[in-house]
């Protein structure tokens, strides 16, 4: 078969059988065409409104730095006049890191649905970030005195691990915990942090006793426990072996001593977890927390009773009554007064509440919202396990309530990342088909 | 597009319509197809029609828009599970008359699309290497293997023809 021939062959084929074209196919041609073209032209513009309303909507929460405000001053910490309300649109502290926190408490309810969630509040500005814990758990977590740092340890994870997270980074980091172990299920507690935000106390669960028994591990049905001191920096650890239930610590103004309360004798203890010498708290102290005075002089101690005073220089001078109404302190604000979690009766409200020692004045300093934000718009949120960053609350300012949770709440995430993967489909698609179109134009 | 631009693409698609569609047809073998082909061609036409009006041949514009849309119409996923052609024998028969033309026509629809249109541009349209290779967008390198490729696909399913070939030269 060579090239004339086929030509022939071809040339014989000839159609005769062809078809008329149908009437107004110019006309119908012209129709389709302007109608394409309009398509193009809508979805082109569609595409380009997408694209521009994603990357306004996410560009400048995702990639530009917010706008500092005067609050953003760390020499200005502040306490909000009133709390945020429980959302659960806001973000988390390792995603979208709020900067230092003055607070940091579980908010929730447990009437009928569980409902629980560990929060940190800005101390710079009205920021509201979730710890990334279980909402219904309550790990031991604790936040550091400058603010800027919670210590958390999950018992889930069975591990000697700490996890440090910086609040102003969203960063996490590991420390690790003296070796432990219990045959009574007893785990690791949160005890306090020196002010310099350098040593953390905890309790850890003292060796299992040779018979094994878990009588032996108990007293007063109590575990019992060691007291160990975390240096975080070199996150090397001492060991002081109480042996005892341990109910709270407390480190000196100068964070050289720390003071524990345990249920026969008390220990001060170094810095090397060496006993240097004994306090005596009062009794019915089941429950309880300390705050030793920025002078140095007094320990608050709280006690189902109350909240009553020692004076920790042994000098004889003058201690305050106890504050017999109040049983959860929270730290010193100033030498002659203290913070404490209250409630406000007449507006069914929980609240902080500065209270002097001298004449046990009363001023509140913030309010938690009291609409019914849990369990499906059924209960009132309440706060628990509130604590403060006690390095900032001396110097702290009332702010006015204007909350931030953040801009990448999970939901928004999730629909963002679907939606921009859509877009982006949609748009891989139209360029493939556009290419395709205009290799056939050519 | 302005009025005039459209009036000037609406004469030009009256007047080329025929012409192009005999093309499409020779490209696909169907003049229902065909007629698709020429109209989304016309379409892309309309989009591109100031440029393809300051090309040096508006013809073998529309031409080379013809045969990309033909083969991009082949390489959907439609036209791979749908053959717009009946039944086709087994093996083509030797040339008698109309047969011959059937068979032929037969043999086309079983290679493939670029081939087809190889043979169809440069035997039915006449249109030299050059030509082809412009109006597919290949080098005329390309033309000329796949041309080679194609005839010796036409040899496999006709060899009835290549016989006669012989026997008619000799």
């Amino acid at each position: 078969m060579t090239d004339p021939d086929l030509a022939t062959r071809f040339a014989a084929i000839e159609t005769t059988d062809e078809p008329a074209l149908p009437t107004g196919f110019a006309e119908q041609t012209l129709r389709r065409a302007r109608r394409s073209q309009r398509r193009r032209r809508a979805s082109g513009w569609a595409a380009l409104a997408l694209t521009v309303v994603a990357v306004l909507a996410v560009a400048p929460w995702q990639a530009w730095p917010q706008r500092p405000t005067p609050a953003d001053q760390p020499d200005r910490p502040s306490l909000p006049a009133e709390f945020a309300d429980l959302s659960r649109f806001t973000s988390h502290a390792t995603d979208r890191p709020g900067g230092r926190a003055i607070a940091l408490y579980e908010f929730g309810s447990s009437e009928l649905f569980t409902t629980w969630q560990t929060l940190v509040a800005g101390a710079d500005r009205d920021t509201y970030r979730r710890l990334d814990l279980p909402d219904n758990a309550a790990p031991p977590v604790s936040l550091s005195p400058d603010g800027r740092s919670v210590m958390f340890f999950e018992e889930r994870t069975g591990t000697d691990e700490f996890t440090l997270l910086d609040l102003t980074t969203g960063r996490t980091s590991v420390r690790h915990s003296s070796a432990w172990a219990s045959n009574v299920g007893a785990s690791i507690t949160m005890l306090a942090w020196s002010p310099d935000s350098r040593y953390l106390a905890y309790a850890v669960p003292a060796p299992s006793p040779n018979d094994g028994r878990a009588e032996s591990s108990l007293r007063g049905g109590q575990p019992l426990r060691d007291v160990a001191i975390l240096d975080v920096v070199t996150d090397t650890t001492v060991r002081y072996p109480a042996n005892s239930p341990i109910f709270a610590a407390a480190f000196s103004p100068d964070g050289q001593r720390l003071a524990v309360q345990s249920d026969q004798n008390s220990p001060i203890l170094s810095l090397r977890a060496e006993k240097v010498g004994e306090w005596l708290p009062p009794t019915g102290t089941a429950d309880s927390a300390l705050a030793w005075s920025p002078d140095g002089r007094l320990m608050a101690v709280q006690t189902n009773m109350g909240i009553r005073f020692v004076d920790m220089t042994g000098s004889g001078g003058t201690v305050p009554n106890s504050l017999r109404y109040d049983s959860s302190v929270l730290g010193w604000r100033s030498p002659t007064s203290i913070v404490v979690e209250g409630s406000d009766d007449d507006a069914d409200t929980d609240t902080l509440v500065e209270v002097s020692v001298v004449d046990g004045h009363r001023t509140v300093l913030s309010r938690f919202p009291t609409t019914r934000s849990c369990e499906y718009g059924q209960h009132r949120c309440r706060p628990y396990r509130i604590q403060l960053a006690t390095n900032l609350i001396a110097d702290a300012t009332i702010r006015p309530s204007a909350p931030d949770r953040g801009p990448w709440v999970p939901v928004v995430h999730a629909a963002t990342t679907l939606g921009a993967g859509a877009l982006g489909v949609a748009l891989v698609l139209l360029i493939l088909r556009r290419r395709r179109r205009r290799r056939a134009a050519r | 597009m302005r009025t005039e631009q459209e009036l000037e693409y609406i004469e030009y698609v009256r007047a080329r319509s025929v012409t192009l569609r005999r093309l499409a047809y020779r490209l696909c073998g169907d003049w229902h197809t065909a007629e698709d082909v020429v109209q989304k061609a016309f379409v892309l036409l309309y989009r591109h029609w100031r440029r393809a009006n300051q090309a040096a041949s508006l013809d073998a514009y529309v031409r080379r828009m013809v045969v990309n849309a033909y083969l991009e119409d082949r390489r959907g996923w439609w036209a791979r599970q749908v053959t717009t052609v009946a039944d086709l024998p087994a093996q083509a028969q030797p040339d008698q008359g109309a047969d011959g033309r059937l068979d032929l026509l037969a043999a086309l629809a079983r290679i493939s699309p670029g081939q087809r249109a190889v043979l169809v541009l440069r035997y039915w349209e006449q249109l030299d290497i050059a030509e082809t290779a412009e109006t597919l967008g290949c080098s005329a390198g390309t033309v000329k293997s796949q041309t080679s490729l194609a005839i010796a696909a036409l040899r496999r399913l006709m060899p009835d023809y290549v016989r006669s070939g012989r026997e008619e030269r000799q």
